[in-house]
């Protein structure tokens, strides 16, 4: 047995396998994660290593298992979405650690939160001074939402009576040297006028751009050079 | 059209995969007579049985060039330790049909079977 080559096969399975499931399960970012959460991508991540690297077992397997985890998951996030009582079962629900300025220590002993986790998540928000919390709700990730009391919040533009400036998202047009087409004509431009506004602004090729962003709204186009 | 493109990519990877990890189930049966390693254990066991010494030489020449086709076919959806355990039954079967002994070789031929039938398992 060619060991190299069988790893190497069994591990290109592995990750188009595993890229492609991940995938299925949707974008949640690490700190939406749940505890159950974690332990599963662990789970996974080592099932999908079996497949790479056991060379003790046939892959195949190694691969329902990964296969059957993931199919699990799948149908749990849906069951999660249909039923919210599934979802209130699995992933639990936010607990109020302060309420209008008062710290609960039932729900505190109840999730078994102590008074320094929750002065340090305080700190973590850069609130020093407890007694500026109006709210603060543990959330099922592990994560502390804090609402400040209201003289204690930044001031607004709007409380400022401030205009502001015009926002938009910008599109990228250019990147890495190469016109993206389809951006340019969702931007509502088209290469002439680039070529116009890369000329203005000394540049005479697109290969000289590492990123070129347009704000429709503000009507900017932002240009880096190599 | 896009949408389709993108499952179609999809469901193609998944399924070479499957094919690959699976390769053993097809790829493990020969074309043909020299790559036919059950056919070539059961014409040893009959020279064994029979004490016919030379042609259990020949024999074993043919098995164990059946055994070296199809190893590298199967060897992505099979385990190593099965493999090996073949490579050394093999080694084993040589010295016993070498030094002519009928029960050594006939043990050792069982073993190299049970062998070939758990790498389909």
């Amino acid at each position: 047995m060619n060991e190299a080559l069988v790893v190497l096969v069994r591990s290109l399975i592995a990750f188009a396998s595993l890229l492609i499931f991940t995938r299925m399960l949707g974008k949640r970012q690490l700190s939406q994660l749940t505890f159950f959460d974690y332990v599963l991508g662990i789970t996974i991540g080592s099932i999908a290593a079996s497949v790479s690297t056991d060379l003790s077992s046939p892959a195949w397997p190694h691969w329902v298992g990964l296969f059957t985890w993931v199919a699990v998951v799948a149908i749990v996030q849906w069951c999660s979405i249909r039923w919210k009582i599934v979802d209130r079962f699995l992933s639990g629900e936010p607990v109020v650690m302060i309420m209008k300025g008062k710290i609960l220590e039932q729900n505190m002993k109840a999730v078994r939160y102590t008074i320094s986790e929750l002065l340090e998540h305080l700190r973590d928000k850069e609130v020093f001074d407890i007694s500026q919390v109006e709210f603060a709700v543990l959330e099922t990730s592990g994560t502390l939402s804090v609402l400040l009391k209201p003289e204690y919040q930044p001031p607004t533009l709007k409380d400022l009576n401030i205009t502001p400036p015009q926002g938009g998202i910008s599109t990228e047009l250019i990147y890495s040297g190469l016109v993206i087409e389809e951006n340019l004509k969702q931007a509502g431009v088209n290469h002439k006028w680039l070529m116009k506004q890369l000329k203005a602004q000394g540049i005479s090729n697109p290969d000289e751009v590492f990123l070129a962003t347009y704000n429709l709204q503000s009507g900017v186009l932002y240009v880096d050079k190599y | 059209m896009q949408k389709l493109i993108y499952y179609s990519i999809v469901a193609v990877i998944l399924a070479l995969s499957i094919l690959v990890m699976n390769a053993d189930l097809f790829l493990s049966t020969g074309r043909t007579e020299s790559e036919n390693v059950p056919l070539h254990i059961s014409a040893l066991k009959t020279s064994l049985e029979h004490a016919q010494w030379e042609s259990a030489q020949q024999e074993y020449q043919a098995l164990t060039g059946a055994w070296q086709i199809i190893k590298p076919r199967i060897q992505f959806s099979v385990e190593k330790n099965q493999m090996d355990a073949i490579d050394a039954g093999l080694a084993r079967l040589a010295a016993y049909i070498r030094w002519r002994d009928r029960v050594g070789a006939a043990v050792e031929l069982s073993e190299i079977e049970a062998h070939w039938h758990d790498l389909r398992r």
